[in-house]
């Protein structure tokens, strides 16, 4: 069997909407608006019929063994290079081997059917094996013309062989004739028409169906026998009454394409062919003709072997892959077709070395660079001596194909000097996986969407032209993959240089997973395991020793403890051995934990008593002496960890949830106590598969519930980039949330002087439930200020502000008097107020060396920010609204170091 | 075993130009104009002068090949001229040579001149490059100008710290204010006009996310120095003579631009160059001991960066220095004293001696209005070619009994 064994695609990006043709051309030619459907393709500025070729044939090429590829046929009629085997580049690019044959197809509409007929009879013929053809074509017309608006640009390429035969190739029949519905002469760009309405009767209508019914004769099979039938016609019309008359239902015909991209010219029977490829099942028959001074016709029957073909992106994926413009003058420019100022700079010489190309040709082509044999470094360009400083090995590399490699941005701007068709002329430093790296132009993006660590695609385009000598110079590019930009800071690395963890539990699970993790960044870690059973019986060393040999055959340190954190001894000495071993400690990480699940009535002491020492007990043992050496290193991070039982219940663990929930409050008052030696504490709620989840989730989700997807939270936590203290977080499959503990506005029941009565609770109880306007509290002090607010003496009434009262700029203006160098000794910081209202603006206050400044407008870089509206602001000013009820209640808000805010009251007799 | 240039060879005549866009003076009408001033500093005569070194970087405008243009210019009277071209350090390289001459003992006394005359272009900006950047190059190497090469280290810089691009971009605003509000007090830099941070950062964007505040001029200019061994000096009556403390040079080995491990947000070579540098110079701690710099600041973000290389502010800490003012005029480390790059514009040739013509006037306390309160070491430091492969140049400056 011999047919069609692989195909692939290619439609430029860039598609232009049709309707801007019109918009901006019709006042000059109405009538275009009649074929003003959809949009058609066209290159970017820096895309050829050759650009787009290499495009669809390593599309049409994945998957496949490049190597036993024999033959390269490109067909089009708008080539680069009249004298110049156009094929012998694009072989060249694809890193074909040199041993093949190679030959254009050119000068007719229908050069992409003829060279792929005479590609499958070379290996009907047992000539060849597989032959590559490609299709392209990026044809220009006049501005404001049907043509303008039927075109569009693109390429498709298919491989063709005796195995792996996706399309069966049935036979094929061609007519030949000089009908001359259009010519381009040798000498010119654009084509020379004549009247369509001759073309469409006396050409298509008339040409085709002899063809298509000298195959069927041929064959001895009808249209019956045909289940998609492939055909270029951009009459829309004629389109359907060609097909109908040769019996062909509408399901049938493939669309000609008019209004996703127009006709791509020698390569539109075989961008329609792989479009119906791409959509057919096996057993399909598939009849593709092409028309240009005859016709040629085709007939395939697909094979259970297109199952089986690698994915990718084909020409249904290129045309999803679009960006539509309605510039049509960015349309006339990219083609030439409009002359801008580029300036004298863009007069640099352009003449290309032919000895340096030929050189220099699978570089400079092939994106070919080298791997050292050595050292193993991929590296481009290929040189003589090794680019890795820690090899240099002379004459040690052999060639090492970049092309298909996935790369990301390392650098990158966005230039608005440089001359480019398409400004800013975006480039940078792109990184290849598994090494190696250049520094690219980019195409096909926005310099907004573009960031480091963007995946990027790299291809090959056009570089420039030779006007002068009439010389078109190709390199690869790099093409940055759309995503989501990370937010700033993102993408920058934490570290944990130098520190210490300790690990509790880290001999399986999620303990596990941190204790790697960790010393995957280079933490030194303490693996603490007691090595028991779930229900936290038994005791062996082999789970944490395991541990540490994966640690250390990770090139990372870790030791090994097998303490119970049941016992403050057991913390103790877990807190020892990180001394010992490491010299401090700077990550505790409470993981340790086991399971008695049973319900309240069957939940006898012993079990309640286990699950109180591992879990809450536990937690107490190993922090309070971590906390001890963290406090005189000022600096620690603890971990807790609790769970969704005990923030929001789980039948049968009365135990565990109490436990759980007990680690909360002791975060609460750890938070209080580590502020200010810098050591923050964090609670996470890691969402784990039990036989709960295991019943509602779907398998893939369950695949997830993995402790790798809850790591980087915990991992982030324990860094120095986290400055957040006391929250609980919920983490796992992807997902993270917070829980917080919250309070909502009450209200007062009574007027605080006398006892209220059970009966007045019952009438308040809405009041009392509602969590409406909730807060949370940082602390117990701040819990007080609702209660404290709503039985103060009300203040007299603010005076009115006709009457001269109380202006915020006053306030400011005051403040340096109001301020108390007694009180600021050391004190270095910048308060930043921003007051919203009438009265707003913003004012900064530097304290410095027990000096007091205070200026109108932002600071740059402010220690603390405080945010009110000038009411609010006033009210507190004048004893009204107590501050820390303003902060509670939301009207004060502060950014920046919180704690620094207190000082405000402090540092001025306000 | 090799001693180090340390106090081995004193400068006692310099002269720098009026940088700026001098359409009515060529190459050689600049030389003219250094050397006149230069030669009256050292209260020689011309016929005194036993060899000489040229530094000038483009050859598409500018004076030509060779070392014929400062022969003839100058009418040096058969002596041996030399060429050097090294990037942007052709400068520094052209006063390396006449450095090394003399303390070699081959003459006594040695002229070093840098000249480059820019604005015959017809366009803003540096010559462009094409086929004239060799053969093989242009055919691949990203169709760049110097500030797109150099505004990718603002990409990576702030992707490698975390640093908002808004912030950055203050921080490298407070660089370019900071010049220009030195160069004010320069009569003879080019730009000399107070700019304020929102100007900076308000305006068109170059490359982004440089904009025209963030890039230094482009100018004409000439500067040059005479050179003689320490002891020659003294004989000559320079009881305490500038003397050069270090002169160092450092080239990408290719790894930056080819190996995998440089993040593109700072310069290998002038890491390693200014290590050097400090110990030839004797320095140990830089933050502490440097007096003064002039940092190559063709762009406000190769300034910044090169704050870390110099191992004066920690990694990653360049931009919040920046923004405290430690690189003022009254900051620890003033840096851009004499207005910079950015001020005095960078004709290639000459701008590495004429940072050592402002360390020279500073040293000798004749810096008028810019003048500094008793420096000791004063720091020079070029950069050519692009973050990912360049030449470093750094010279370290002091008086002999310092």
């Amino acid at each position: 069997m011999i047919g069609i064994t692989s195909y692939g695609g290619y439609i430029p990006r860039l598609r232009l909407d049709r309707m801007s043709i019109f918009q901006s051309m019709g006042w000059f030619a109405p009538a275009i608006v009649m074929v003003a459907q959809g949009e058609r393709s066209f290159c970017n500025w820096d895309e050829d019929s050759l650009t787009m070729a290499v495009a669809a044939a390593r599309d049409c090429l994945i998957g496949k063994d490049k190597s036993k590829v024999d033959g390269v046929f490109l067909c089009s009629t708008t080539l680069p290079f009249l004298d110049r085997l156009n094929a012998g580049i694009l072989k060249t690019a694809l890193n074909l081997k040199d041993e093949l044959e190679a030959a254009d197809f050119t000068s007719s509409e229908r050069a992409g059917t003829t060279g792929l007929i005479q590609a499958l009879s070379s290996v009907r013929g047992g000539d060849k094996k597989q032959v590559l053809v490609t299709a392209t074509d990026k044809r220009l017309t006049k501005a404001a013309y049907f043509y303008e608006m039927w075109f569009g640009d693109g390429a498709a390429s298919l491989l063709v062989g005796d195995t792996d035969v996706i399309a069966e190739f049935m036979g094929s029949y061609t007519v030949t004739y000089d009908f001359v519905d259009h010519f381009r002469g040798s000498s010119r760009a654009v084509d020379y028409m004549w009247e369509e309405r001759w073309v469409r009767d006396n050409g298509y209508s008339k040409i085709i169906p002899q063809a298509v019914n000298g195959l069927f004769r041929k064959l001895s099979i009808s249209m019956d026998d045909v289940d998609r039938f492939v055909f270029p016609c951009f009459f829309k019309a004629e389109h359907r009454k060609i097909a109908s008359k040769l019996g062909a239902t509408p399901e049938k015909v493939m669309d000609n394409m008019h209004e996703v991209c127009g006709e791509t010219g020698a390569a539109h029977p075989l961008v329609m062919l792989v479009q119906a490829l791409q959509e057919a099942e096996p057993g399909d028959r598939i009849l593709a003709a092409g028309f240009g001074q005859g016709c040629d016709v085709m007939y395939f029957k697909v094979t259970d072997a297109i199952r089986d073909l690698a994915q990718r992106r084909g020409i249904k994926g290129a045309l999803a892959n679009k960006k539509t413009t309605d510039n049509y003058l960015k349309f006339l420019k990219f083609r030439d077709l409009i002359q801008t100022e580029m300036g004298i700079r863009a007069e640099a010489p352009t003449q290309t070395a032919m000895t340096v190309l030929w050189r220099k040709r699978d570089m400079l082509l092939g994106m070919v660079g080298g791997k050292c044999t050595k050292c193993g470094t991929p590296q481009f360009p290929r040189s003589s001596m090794c680019v890795n400083p820690e090899c240099e090995e002379v004459n040690s590399q052999e060639p090492y194909e970049f092309a298909g490699i996935p790369a990301k941005v390392k650098t990158f701007t966005g230039d608005m000097l440089a001359v480019s068709v398409d400004p800013p002329h975006i480039y940078g430093m792109v990184q290849f996986e598994g090494g190696g790296r250049f520094m690219a132009d980019f195409s096909d993006c926005e310099l907004s969407e573009v960031y480091v660590g963007q995946p990027v695609e790299i291809t090959f385009r056009r570089r420039y032209v030779d006007e002068q000598r009439g010389f078109s110079g190709y390199f690869w590019k790099a093409v940055p993959i759309p995503g989501e930009k990370p937010a700033a800071g993102a993408a920058e690395e934490i570290r944990f240089d130098d520190q210490v963890a300790i690990v509790t539990g880290a001999g399986a699970g999620l303990g596990r997973a941190y204790a790697l993790e960790l010393a995957e960044r280079g933490v030194k870690v303490v693996v603490n395991d007691l090595g028991g059973a779930p229900d936290g019986t038994g005791g062996n060393t082999s789970a944490a020793d395991k541990v540490v040999e994966e640690i250390k055959a990770l090139g990372g340190d870790a030791v090994a403890n097998y303490d119970s954190v049941a016992t403050a001894e057991g913390g103790q000495s877990i807190v020892d051995s990180a001394i010992q071993a490491f010299g401090k400690v700077d990550i505790v990480i409470n993981n340790a934990g086991i399971l008695r699940d049973k319900t309240l009535a069957k939940m006898e002491p012993e079990n309640w008593d286990a699950i109180i020492d591992v879990h809450l007990k536990g937690a107490y043992n190993v922090s309070r002496p971590a906390f001890i050496k963290m406090r005189e290193n000022g600096y620690g991070r603890i971990i807790l960890t609790t769970s969704a039982a005990g923030l929001y219940g789980n039948f049968g663990q009365t135990n565990y949830s109490a436990a759980k929930m007990g680690l909360v409050g002791f975060m609460n008052t750890v938070k209080l106590e580590g502020d200010k030696h810098n050591i923050r504490v964090n609670t996470v709620a890691p969402v784990a598969a039990t036989r709960l989840t295991e019943d509602i989730l779907p398998p893939e989700m369950l695949e997830k519930l993995k402790p790798e997807f809850v790591a980087p939270l915990v991992l982030y936590l324990c860094s120095e980039k986290c400055q957040e203290s006391g929250m609980i977080l919920n983490a796992g499959m992807g997902y993270f949330n917070r829980a917080a503990i919250v309070t909502g506005p009450g209200t007062a029941v009574g007027d605080g002087s006398r006892i209220p009565t059970l009966e007045e609770i019952h009438q308040k109880w809405d009041a009392i439930n509602d969590l409406t306007g909730a807060t949370e509290f940082p602390n117990v002090t701040a819990s007080m200020g609702p209660i404290l607010d709503a039985f103060s003496p009300k203040k007299k009434e603010a005076p009115d502000d006709s009457g001269g009262g109380l202006t915020v700029k006053a306030v400011f203006e005051g403040m340096q008097a109001a301020f108390r160098a007694d009180a600021a000794a050391g004190v270095d910081v910048v308060f930043q107020w921003d007051i919203s209202g009438d009265q707003g603006g913003s004012w900064n206050v530097v304290i410095k060396d027990g000096a007091c400044e205070v200026n109108e407008g932002s600071h740059s870089s402010p220690t603390t920010t405080l945010k009110m509206a000038d009411e609010d602001f006033l009210k507190m000013i004048s004893g009204e609204l107590n501050a820390m009820s303003a902060y509670t209640g939301g009207k004060l808000k502060i950014e920046g170091d919180l704690m620094k805010s207190q000082l405000v009251e402090k540092l001025f007799k306000l | 075993m090799a001693t180090g240039i340390r106090d081995k060879v004193a400068i006692i005549g310099m002269g720098c130009t009026r940088f700026g866009e001098r359409w009515d003076m060529g190459g050689e009408e600049l030389m003219v104009e250094a050397f006149t001033e230069c030669i009256k500093d050292a209260g020689l005569e011309k016929n005194d002068i036993q060899a000489a070194w040229l530094g000038t970087c483009i050859d598409e405008v500018n004076v030509g090949k060779a070392a014929v243009p400062l022969s003839t210019s100058l009418r040096l009277p058969f002596i041996p001229v030399t060429r050097v071209e090294n990037y942007c350090a052709s400068g520094t390289e052209s006063f390396r040579g006449a450095v090394y001459a003399v303390a070699s003992g081959a003459y006594d006394i040695c002229l070093s001149m840098g000249v480059e005359k820019l604005k015959d272009t017809g366009y803003g900006g540096l010559p462009g490059g094409g086929s004239s950047s060799g053969s093989l190059i242009w055919l691949w190497w990203p169709n760049l100008t110097a500030p797109g090469a150099f505004a990718q280290l603002a990409s990576a810089y702030a992707a490698k710290y975390g640093i908002k691009d808004q912030d950055l971009k203050r921080a490298m605003a407070q660089v370019s204010v900071k010049s220009h509000e030195n160069g004010v007090l320069n009569p003879k830099a080019h730009l000399r006009k107070k700019v304020t941070i929102d100007q900076v950062m308000a305006a068109p964007i170059i490359a982004h996310p440089l904009g025209l505040f963030d890039c230094c001029g482009v100018s004409d200019g000439a500067a040059c120095a005479i050179v003689t061994t320490v002891e020659k000096a003294k004989d000559m009556g320079f009881k305490n003579p500038v003397t050069v403390k270090a002169l160092q040079v450092a080239l990408s080995s290719g790894e930056e631009i080819a190996f995998n491990n440089w993040d593109g947000d700072h310069f290998m070579t002038t890491d390693k160059c200014s290590t050097k540098a400090y110990e030839e110079a004797g320095i140990t701690n830089p933050r502490e001991e440097i007096s003064m710099m002039e940092l190559h600041d063709c762009f406000s973000i190769t300034e910044l960066v090169t704050y870390e290389d110099m191992h004066i502010s920690e990694r990653g800490q360049a931009w919040k220095d920046s923004l405290d003012g430690f690189y003022n005029m009254d900051g620890k480390v003033p840096c851009q004293v004499d207005g910079g790059l950015k001020c005095f514009g960078h004709p290639i040739g000459a701008s590495g001696l004429r940072m050592i013509y402002e360390m020279y006037l500073q040293l000798l306390g004749r810096a008028e209005e810019r003048q500094l309160e008793n420096p000791q070491y004063g720091l020079t430091h070029n950069l050519g070619g692009f973050p990912a492969q360049n030449v470093c140049a750094i010279s370290i400056l002091g008086l002999y009994n310092n």
